[in-house]
């Protein structure tokens, strides 16, 4: 049961991850601005981290599927794996930018 | 199965003759006006969206040489600047709600249900229904123009410009309604792509046996259904404040004129794959057929597809760089910006791999994927120009946007289009397009479009800026200008010989074979056109290109009744069959329904009581609709 689920956290850890960091992105620059705490930078990349274990997760549980459920989870690795990227991206524009910049 | 009742009558017990006239009985649409009205065939609706769609695309070309006639001289005095506002709203809004959107649903309404081995799309009903609000909706914004009415707020009328301080009269009320008719038409089709895709599938379709079309049209339907209600719920926001004297986007009222901003993109960079992923579908078809071979990388394709279509959703504010936002902020955009291209490349190489690895046949629907190609790599570089903002800041509202989204939005769209349609006429009309013809039509468009538009991007970074109806001559746009509007006849006369084969090749082009392309996918199981219950015997699939493992016929799934419309309904991972379904007889009601909800929507632009008076006609026709059949579901 645990392990059909975990085969899973590659379809869905990294995007929401990602949905989330999107999100946050746009809310927590007022306050590191205010607060001088890097917010955005430890909140997106606390997200990397979990979508990368999301991925790992998937890997390590997706072994002995019939063909076609295989194939679910083997889209889901790869899909994750373009919104790691894109967290990445994400991750680096923290730490070139300052967040009172308008 | 359940157990057989007295009287029902089986596929089983006929041979292919006698189960062909049976069949034909029950599915066929009966002569005459009253069926046509209320028809429920996929096929017969799927013809009407296409046909309607290409006849918007062809009013939509005509504004735009108007546009450039206006545009080859300085100063010119041709068309007004209160008029030139009308027609480049109309442009835009009709290409892409009316136009765009529709006719790729509308491949997907006739050839869905052919590629995954069914008798009907789910939903039938709901599906004429929504050819019929979209006609309304799209008549509306013409009749609006030709009354001098028509919108004059840009495609995406940003507030304050749409709003009740601004834009007095009808207009933007026209813009806002035809939006909700369009929407509502979108999200009706794409309820009906992902049950017909996740539960009406061939015995044995499991996902990894999906053709790459019917994937693109699945993704593509989960977008329009996440994307669309932000925009349907973003324009009754401004018919409210236009009407009731609501304040979502008065700021002096504690509203916010940057929430429509936000939500019009929200649903608007999506829009863009909307249009985008089902072409992906198409060039994906016809790369496999032209080449020979399976598409390089089916599983890296799906992915893509998927991944696209969740990351449209975290770009919008790249259209909002100049809006005063945190550039940090704007970075997060920047960075979902690039990081879209890595799946818009594997697509790209999946094709080029094919290709390399293939025996290309350089057919005309071939000839449009390569024009595809060209032309979408560069939309998606000046893409990733644009996706940077110091860059973006300095060609905003200029023509170097104009011409990016020609190539992202023609290149990525339009041509997959024709090529599709050169590919799948045979299919539709059981004739073939004129081989040398389109040879032609491709060749016009593709030199016609790179001379009209290329010229764009120079002119934007000359500064000429977007949506003006005439410039001074001590400006230095004039000779490209000039240039531009010459060019757009060459691609006007591509079109138009585009137009006249499609309509002669209709009534007399040659008769197709079977499967005039040697595809492998299901529609060309079938006779072309298809019969009204497209499959005698259902299909059973084994594999991705069921027609080349089974040259000569295919294995088919029994046990389904003859004396009424029946389907198989399927499991959503492997299409195991797991009941027998009714489908719907044809009705008339949907029609009712579609002129029931057009009169309150009309009405309700001059009056939010018509929402409470049109509600009773809708709901008299839903009644109808909806009337207990007294016969059971389903059987499993």
């Amino acid at each position: 049961m645990t392990n059909s689920w975990l085969r899973y956290t590659g379809f869905i850890v990294p995007p929401l991850a990602w949905a989330l960091s999107t999100q946050l992105g746009q809310i927590t620059p007022y306050i590191d601005c205010r607060q001088t705490i890097p917010w955005t930078a430890a909140v997106c990349g606390i997200l990397l981290v979990a979508s990368i274990a999301g991925v790992a997760a998937s890997w390590a549980t997706s072994t002995g599927l019939v063909k076609s459920k295989r194939f679910v989870v083997d889209t889901g690795f790869l899909i994750a794996l373009a919104f790691v990227f894109a967290l990445s991206l994400q991750e680096a524009a923290t730490m070139l930018l300052d967040s009172c910049q308008r | 199965m359940t157990r057989r009742a007295v009287g029902e009558l089986y596929d089983t017990a006929f041979n292919a003759a006698v189960l062909d006239r049976r069949l034909a009985s029950i599915w066929s649409t009966p002569p005459g006006l009253w069926g046509a009205l209320s028809t429920v065939d996929h096929k017969i609706i799927g013809r009407r969206y296409i046909t309607t769609a290409f006849v918007f695309l062809a009013l939509g070309g005509l504004l735009s040489l108007l546009m450039r006639l206006q545009l080859a001289q300085p100063e010119a005095r041709f068309i007004g600047p209160d008029r030139y506002n009308q027609i480049f709203t109309m442009h835009g809004t009709n290409m892409m709600f009316l136009f765009a959107v529709p006719v790729m649903q509308a491949m997907a309404i006739y050839l869905v249900p052919l590629m995954v081995g069914t008798r009907n799309i789910a939903f039938p009903r709901l599906n004429a229904f929504s050819y019929w609000i979209y006609l309304a909706g799209g008549l509306l914004l013409w009749v609006a123009f030709v009354l001098d009415t028509g919108p004059d707020i840009g495609w995406f009328a940003y507030v304050p410009l749409s709003g009740p301080q601004y834009a007095a009269g009808k207009r933007a009320d026209i813009w806002a309604q035809m939006i909700t008719f369009t929407e509502v038409s979108a999200l009706a089709v794409a309820v009906e792509i992902v049950v017909t895709v996740f539960k009406q599938r061939a015995p044995g379709m499991s996902l990894d046996r999906i053709p790459l079309f019917v994937w693109s049209m699945l993704v593509t339907s989960f977008l329009v259904i996440l994307a669309m209600p932000a925009i349907m719920v973003a324009s009754t926001a401004l018919i409210l404040d236009r009407l009731v004297g609501t304040h979502f986007f008065n700021p002096a009222e504690g509203g916010d004129v940057l929430l429509w901003q936000h939500l019009f993109w929200f649903f608007g960079h999506p829009e863009v794959y909307i249009v985008f992923l089902p072409a992906v579908g198409m060039v994906s078809t016809i790369v496999a057929t032209f080449t020979r071979r399976p598409v390089f990388g089916y599983l890296g394709m799906v992915m893509a597809l998927i991944a696209t279509a969740v990351l449209s959703f975290g770009l919008w504010v790249h259209h909002m760089f100049v809006a005063g936002l945190p550039r940090l902020g704007e970075s997060f955009f920047t960075a979902s910006s690039m990081a879209i291209a890595v799946p818009a490349g594997v697509q790209i190489f999946c094709w080029l791999a094919t290709m390399w690895a293939g025996r290309p046949i350089f057919k005309t629907p071939f000839l449009f994927v390569i024009g595809f190609v060209v032309i979408f790599v560069i939309g998606g570089l000046t893409g990733v120009m644009v996706a940077s903002v110091p860059f973006d800041t300095q060609v905003h509202d200029t023509y170097f946007v104009v011409a990016h989204f020609h190539y992202v939005l023609v290149g990525g769209a339009v041509f997959p289009l024709l090529g599709a349609i050169y590919y799948w006429f045979p299919k539709l009309t059981g004739r073939m397009m004129s081989e040398p013809l389109g040879r032609w039509v491709f060749g016009l468009i593709f030199a016609g479009f790179n001379l009209t538009f290329f010229p764009m991007h120079i002119l934007g970074l000359r500064g000429m800026p977007r949506r003006i109806y005439t410039y001074q001559p001590e400006m230095p746009w004039s000779g490209l200008n000039i240039f531009i509007s010459l060019s757009a006849i060459i691609l006007a006369i591509g079109f138009l010989l585009f137009f006249i084969d499609a309509i002669r090749s209709a009534k007399s082009g040659p008769v197709a074979s079977g499967n005039p392309w040697g595809a492998t996918t299901l529609e060309w199981a079938t006779s072309s056109p298809p019969p009204p219950y497209n499959f005698a015997r259902l299909p059973v699939v084994g594999s991705l290109k069921p027609l080349t493992d089974h040259p000569g016929a295919l294995p088919v799934a029994s046990g389904l009744r003859v004396d009424r419309r029946e389907l198989l309904v399927s499991s959503v991972v492997q299409a195991l069959p797991e009941a027998r379904e009714p489908s719907s007889e044809d009705s008339i009601w949907p029609l009712w329904a579609a002129l029931a909800t057009t009169a309150t929507l009309i009405w309700s632009i001059f009056t939010p009581w018509a929402v409470v008076w049109g509600s009773i006609p809708i709901a008299v026709a839903l009644i109808g609709w909806f009337w207990p059949k007294g016969v059971p579901e389903d059987e499993s």
